[in-house]
């Protein structure tokens, strides 16, 4: 299968009073036509600055080296205007709060095809035709009526529709989904994930779905990137990471989720502290201080990213991976681990 | 000097009679062209020890349930009973010192915390009100700490913006704890933590519930949170408790389509393809509920009586009980 989006060593560095801070730290992966990444992570572990970093809206003095290859030509080298003009209309994004992302002032239907009028220069007569099936597109009733509308007269699970018609207004071959459902309610969660899938497959687009909630990615996605202070620690396909997964993080991310099939006052499993910000002076995993498994040498050592036996995509940056298991599921095999 | 946390000589603790006790709650306010029915004739049990989890959607109600049981604001109509003693139409003096037996812990654990004020103070505010003497205050401050995993030599002087949302959270906790309270609502405790902290705010809770023999009301929109705390799971849909039963029975067994649905949107962390079906719509407004029954307009299995008649609240099984015409399993409502 062709690959759409490539990232290859991509950093974002900025600097600080103590040096430059990391954020984000030598990530690669590539997303091919059609197929779903998942990138999972806590709050603060870098995954909204690699979508930024990658969309060229980094912060103004950020550094950024490694290379975001869209259809074939590395973007970043490329002058200002025709990045903006490549990623604009390459990729759609959908960010998390749509009340923020739009503009409270401005009709929907003109929100919707502002893209579509600055990248293809179509005329207001077209572009109202085509926002009201973009409209229609993403399960809006009334798309006439709506196109007047504003944000405010909307709800949450609508403006986010409206925020996907936008995206795809100008056919991107990836969307970007900026954990899109988080303000949502489960309901309408569902429903949202459902669409995106949709227009996915009746396209063959390819996403890129950003999510601190490893239940939005499962099932849903077919790879997976798993994200620490700023660093990709381990990434492969969904399943392979969900049920074989090999970083210590993973698994006690995994083993620290409520499961509602477990019995009911069941201890949760914890991971101690809280998740580090990447400072100038850090060494080794950046992991270690809250592994259990940590040993003299995961404060010394950076783990160098290793592949999963097997496995030509599987890998993770691990000194002390946990151990395969026998065919079950990583899920029970991590219940298994419950005190 | 007394120490006013001690539980009220009038408090009935030796029956088995439920600690709190809700009847035909009904919370209102008002708005411009009429009135906003946010809690809609609810009545619930809680019984000495129990955790009764109260999960919907937002916009359902649950918070305002949560409020009104504590009085802040009093409900518009209903009982609501803490341990033998009516709080409704109590005067105000004495609702403040009744309201020292139930404490509420919020969403944002950063925004609840007074920003200027250090840890120490933060946590030993409510026994200042109470009366306590600095000394003896001080004292259950620090055991009170030292119970949510703190220590007072490192965190007493710090501020909030100098800890972690999990941190934050803990002080809020061991605030409303240093009371004694006999009952804990907890609005959303773990909504606006990380996961990896969230296990360890819950594990908090539940030792917490064990170690002092709270009972509490846990209210939050994720069910598999709810399903690990809670004894008993009390479903809200639009101001309406549409069904009632031990977790279990919820997440295994429910009876109600919302229930059904609510489970089949729950993320599943399992990588598996299959995500059961999707529910139509979304919450409508609750200015202008539907008739009969609230959940008709997105029901699967709907039919033309529920428009018309309002389903009761009614037991289909030992101890699970629901408000729908049609329920999954059970009778049907043969005689309305």
């Amino acid at each position: 299968m062709e690959t759409v989006l490539e990232v290859e060593n991509l950093s974002c560095s900025i600097d600080t009073a103590d040096g430059p801070v990391k954020l984000v730290d030598n990530v690669s992966f590539a997303v091919r036509r059609g197929e779903t990444l998942g990138v999972v992570g806590e709050s603060g572990s870098g995954k909204t600055m690699l979508v930024r970093t990658i969309m060229g809206i980094s912060p103004k003095a950020a550094t950024v080296s490694g290379r975001v290859v869209l259809d074939g030509v590395d973007v970043l080298t490329l002058p200002k205007k025709e990045r903006r003009r490549r990623l604009g209309a390459g990729i759609g994004m959908v960010f998390q709060n749509p009340m923020t992302s739009l503009n409270p002032v401005v009709p929907v239907g003109r929100q919707i095809t502002e893209g579509l009028r600055y990248h293809r220069g179509i005329g207001r007569q077209e572009a109202r035709a085509r926002a009201l099936e973009l409209l229609e597109l993403v399960g809006i009733s009334e798309p006439a009526a709506r196109l007047k509308q504003y944000p405010y007269q909307l709800s949450g699970g609508m403006r986010q529709r409206v925020m996907i018609a936008a995206a795809l207004a100008c056919d991107p071959d990836v969307l970007i989904a900026d954990e899109a459902t988080t303000a949502l309610d489960v309901t309408v969660q569902k429903q949202i994930l459902d669409l995106i899938k949709e227009i996915q497959t009746s396209r063959n687009m390819s996403a890129i779905i950003i999510s601190h909630d490893l239940g939005v990615v499962a099932g849903r996605t077919d790879q997976l990137a798993v994200m620490y202070a700023s660093q990709v620690v381990e990434t492969g396909a969904t399943a392979d990471v969900f049920r074989k997964h090999r970083h210590q993080y993973t698994s006690a991310l995994l083993r620290s989720i409520p499961d509602i099939e477990a019995e009911i006052h069941t201890k949760l499993a914890t991971i101690p502290g809280s998740p580090r910000r990447n400072t100038p002076d850090v060494v080794g995993c950046r992991f270690a201080p809250r592994c259990a498994a940590a040993t003299e040498k995961c404060h010394e050592d950076d783990p160098a990213p290793e592949f999963s036996e097997g496995s030509a995509e599987h890998w993770y940056r691990c000194h002390w991976p946990t151990p395969l298991p026998d065919g079950s599921t990583g899920m029970r095999l991590a219940k298994a681990g419950r005190e | 000097m007394s120490t006013a946390v001690a539980p009220m000589s009038d408090v009935d603790t030796t029956s088995a009679k439920p600690l709190l006790t809700v009847d035909n709650l009904v919370l209102r306010y008002p708005v411009r062209g009429g009135y906003l029915e946010a809690v809609s004739d609810v009545s619930f049990q809680v019984a000495r020890g129990e955790t009764l989890g109260l999960v919907g959607e937002s916009g359902c109600g649950k918070s305002s349930t949560g409020r009104a049981v504590m009085h802040l604001p009093p409900p518009t109509s209903g009982n609501v009973t803490l341990g033998g003693q009516r709080l409704t139409g109590l005067p105000r003096n004495e609702l403040r010192a009744a309201r020292r037996r139930m404490q509420l812990i919020f969403q944002d654990p950063v925004s609840a915390l007074n920003p200027r004020r250090r840890v120490r103070d933060i946590v030993a505010e409510g026994l200042t009100i109470a009366g306590v003497a600095r000394e003896a205050a001080q004292e259950k401050v620090t055991e009170m700490l030292r119970l949510v995993g703190m220590d007072i030599d490192i965190v007493g002087e710090r501020r909030p913006h100098q800890l972690s949302g999990g941190q934050c959270q803990r002080v809020a906790i061991a605030r409303a704890l240093v009371l004694q309270p006999e009952l804990l609502v907890c609005d959303e405790p773990v909504a606006s933590l990380d996961v990896s902290i969230q296990g360890q705010v819950l594990n908090l809770l539940e030792d917490m519930r064990t170690e002092l023999g709270l009972s509490m009301l846990f209210i939050s929109h994720d069910l598999s949170v709810v399903h690990n705390i809670s004894d008993r799971i009390a479903v809200m849909y639009l101001g309406k408790l549409v069904e009632m039963a031990p977790s279990d029975t919820v997440t295994r067994k429910p009876a109600h389509p919302y229930t059904r649905a609510l489970l089949d949107a729950v993320p599943s962390h399992r990588d598996t393809e299959d995500h059961g079906t999707t529910l139509r719509g979304e919450i409508p407004s609750p200015m202008n509920p539907p008739s009969g029954c609230r959940f008709r307009t997105r029901c699967p299995i709907a039919q033309d009586k529920c428009a018309t008649v309002v389903p009761e609240l009614r037991e289909i099984a030992p101890g699970q009980r629901v408000a729908c015409h049609f329920p999954l399993h059970g009778d049907h409502d043969a005689a309305a």
